[in-house]
């Protein structure tokens, strides 16, 4: 053998043992897609885990794709479309339908082999996951909307707390005084998810949802019943109109003017920080409708992009937060349920009582998105806010709104096939 | 084919040919607007057409597939697509018809002599100046049916007892931002349209005050006739507008009540980036850029016909 050869050997050698070991400490960069990254709530638990991560991988680096949630679809449907998705996307439990149908999200199954995650968060809460058994994302939290209570105007008012509907209407038109512009309640009444999800809550107050079967139903005697019910609180003037979005919804009850609201625990905080004076005299109950039934369930996941280049490093971080640890970081910083397992404490509830009726009622929580049609989930709240506004504020009646509503989701379906 | 010289006349070296006006000097100086009009008109416009015979998903665009004039026969069975151009045509209309209306009888005020007038001809920009999204916030809190000021002042004069939700009746919706519009364009029909006034030789009108005529007469058969050419073009250049708007429709109703404001721009948005379908997003696209050509068509007939018209 010559030594020009004997040369080349060594070199080739050389390289096959160098090549791999400079590849594994190839400096990689994950995205991360979230809304949450600079919200104070949940900072913690996203720069902790994210720290957390790289100190445990210093060849990985995890970068936020951080916007503000009204405006991170958009941003992230472009990314997508032009295929240089986030590796690693935080979803709503409203959208995660879409992306799943549509290919966004890749199967979690490998990822979550040889773990007890498929055991631990995703055995009650099985939301993520297709008919054939992929899993396409980690539940992180759950959520319901319950009733905040102004126990100062009901004092003063002298009502008790309601506990049905009947109630509910009585304690709101008690609490209404149009000399001081004081309101029994605050929902929000124009094309918003909020409006959708307030009138889903009279629906299934009366023990019913927009499907049957997984077929759409708008003119089932529960719907009817719920819509109108909506309608009779707008009409009875004991909330205020032109209530656009959450932060109306917000500032409304902050100021002290309004005896009820119906939101997430994440209000609480809101409440504590711009009206502390409010925040002193209010506290939380059951949702007030004659089935006691809330709306709700997981509200946030997380997902790797299909065709991530990175899937097995994204799998790695998802496998790191998916822990108790991290859980009780979740929960204790947002005021919000986390899905880990033990993640809501005793130390928790000792520390925040208002929280157990949240923490209570979430075994119950119906789906907001409806069964059968979540992946057209946005579709569906543009169509039945479009009809209940001409109900509120047209006057149409409930019965022709829901037949034109049913009427409108079959052709929507049906150009979708 | 080359140029032949005599022979007693030396032929100018190759790369000064090449620059004269026979060259491609002509062509290269086009060039670079060209190219532009071609990566930053004409691609996208062809990319749009062809966008528009396909299936095409925001979320998986690679996959997108021919499917043909399908968009098109689709949108053409669909309701909400006659709504919506329905709806466009009104709001344009409406929009034209009173910021134009504003507009003229802004400029004839504007066009007489008055202590302050310059402030007032400064002041009159003040809507056209203001950004159209500031412009739908500003509005927003006008037509609030609790603190708005429009509903305040209607209530003080009794004419309403509780307060009227303008943006979210089906009837009032429509009217609503189609004042919004006019309010915003009807500066631009003012200083345009002053412009033509001033223009007029002042002896017309006082030759017609000679011969008696009344104030009407002179606006009827001096005013009007000499500033047609001005109003074709600020009415067409209004329609050309109103028809693409979509800040205003968008921000201060979505399109609602229902479909009330649903106009083409807002329906092809709800398509692009709230089903995520480009390709139905796209052949309203196109639908809408073929009507606004017929538009822009028949402008450039009107403006030819006026021409012809001066010069015979």
């Amino acid at each position: 053998m010559s030594r020009k050869l004997l040369l080349m050997l060594s070199l080739v050698c050389l390289l096959l043992v160098i090549v791999p070991v400079s590849a594994q400490d190839d400096p990689t960069t994950l995205r991360l897609a979230t809304w949450q990254w600079e919200d104070p709530a949940y900072s913690p638990f996203w720069t902790g885990t994210v720290d957390a991560f790289q100190e445990a991988n210093p060849n990985v680096t995890i970068e936020p794709f951080n916007f503000p949630i009204d405006q991170l679809w958009d941003r992230l449907n472009i990314e997508i479309a032009a295929g240089t998705p986030p590796d690693l996307l935080e979803v709503t439990g409203f959208n995660v339908f879409q992306y799943m149908n549509q290919g966004v999200l890749a199967p979690l199954n490998q990822c979550f082999e040889g773990t007890d995650i498929v055991d631990n968060v995703l055995a009650e809460d099985k939301y993520a996951v297709d008919d054939d058994g992929n899993i396409y994302a980690l539940n992180l939290s759950a959520r319901t909307l319950q009733l905040f209570v102004n126990r100062a105007l009901f004092d003063e008012a002298g009502v008790d707390v309601p506990t049905n509907f009947e109630e509910f209407m009585a304690a709101a038109k008690a609490l209404t005084d149009p000399s001081k512009d004081q309101y029994g309640l605050v929902l929000v009444d124009l094309p918003h998810s909020r409006m959708y999800e307030a009138v889903l809550d009279m629906v299934v107050g009366y023990g019913g949802h927009f499907s049957t079967d997984g077929e759409p139903n708008f003119t089932a005697p529960e719907v009817i019943n719920g819509v109108q019910y909506f309608k009779d609180l707008f009409d009875a003037g004991v909330m205020p109109q032109g209530v656009a979005d959450g932060g109306a919804q917000y500032s409304y009850f902050n100021s002290g003017k309004v005896g009820m609201s119906i939101d997430g625990a994440w209000y609480w905080a809101v409440l504590q920080q711009n009206a502390p004076d409010v925040a002193a005299n209010v506290e939380i109950y059951p949702i007030p409708t004659d089935s006691g039934l809330p709306t709700g369930g997981v509200n946030n996941l997380i997902g790797i992009a299909a065709g991530s280049p990175n899937y097995d490093i994204a799998c790695d971080y998802l496998k790191s937060i998916a822990t108790q640890e991290w859980g009780e970081v979740w929960t204790t910083s947002s005021g919000t349920a986390s899905t880990m397992p033990g993640a809501v404490t005793d130390e928790f509830l000792g520390a925040n009582p208002w929280f157990s009726v949240f923490a209570q009622e979430l075994p119950k929580a119906v789906p907001v998105a409806i069964p059968g049609l979540e992946i057209y989930h946005n579709d569906m709240v543009r169509l039945i806010n479009n009809r209940i506004v001409e109900v509120l504020y047209d006057n149409k009646p409930v019965e022709q709104a829901m037949e034109e509503l049913q009427s409108d989701v079959e052709s929507f379906i049906e150009d979708q096939q | 084919m080359e140029r032949a010289y005599p022979r007693s006349v030396k032929a100018p070296p190759f790369w000064r040919r090449l620059f004269t006006s026979r060259g491609i000097l002509p062509y290269a100086l086009l060039a670079p607007a060209i190219i532009a009009l071609i990566i930053f008109i004409v691609y996208p416009l062809v990319d749009g057409v062809y966008l528009s015979l396909t299936d095409a998903n925001l979320l998986k665009l690679s996959q997108a597939q021919f499917i043909g004039a399908e968009n098109y026969t689709r949108l053409l069975n669909r309701d909400v697509f006659w709504q919506a151009l329905g709806n466009t045509v009104v709001y344009t209309f409406g929009s034209v018809v009173l910021s134009f209306g504003i507009g003229l009888i802004t400029a004839l005020i504007l066009n007489e002599d008055f202590r302050f007038r310059g402030l007032a001809r400064t002041l009159i920009a003040i809507p056209w100046a203001t950004p159209w999204l500031v412009v739908t916030l500003i509005w927003y809190v006008m037509f609030n049916p609790q603190i708005g000021p429009i509903n305040q002042v209607l209530k003080s004069i009794g004419l309403i007892q509780t307060g009227v939700p303008w943006l979210y009746q089906s009837k009032t919706a429509m009217i609503a931002i189609v004042i919004v519009t006019a309010w915003r364009l009807f500066p631009q029909a003012t200083l345009i349209i002053l412009a033509g006034l001033q223009s007029i030789p002042p002896d017309l009108y006082e030759a017609a005050k000679v011969d008696g005529a009344s104030s009407w007469q002179r606006f009827r058969y001096i005013t009007l006739p000499s500033i047609r050419t001005t109003n074709l073009i600020i009415i067409v250049l209004l329609t050309i507008t109103s028809f693409k708007l979509f800040t205003i429709a968008w921000t201060l109703t979505q399109g609602g009540p229902g479909t009330a404001t649903t106009v083409l721009s807002v329906y092809t948005y709800q398509e692009a980036f709230m089903s995520n379908r480009l390709g139905r997003a796209s052949a309203l696209a196109t639908l809408s850029v073929l009507v606004s050509g017929i538009l822009v068509i028949i402008y450039f007939i009107a403006i030819g016909r006026e021409n012809n018209g001066e010069e015979a």
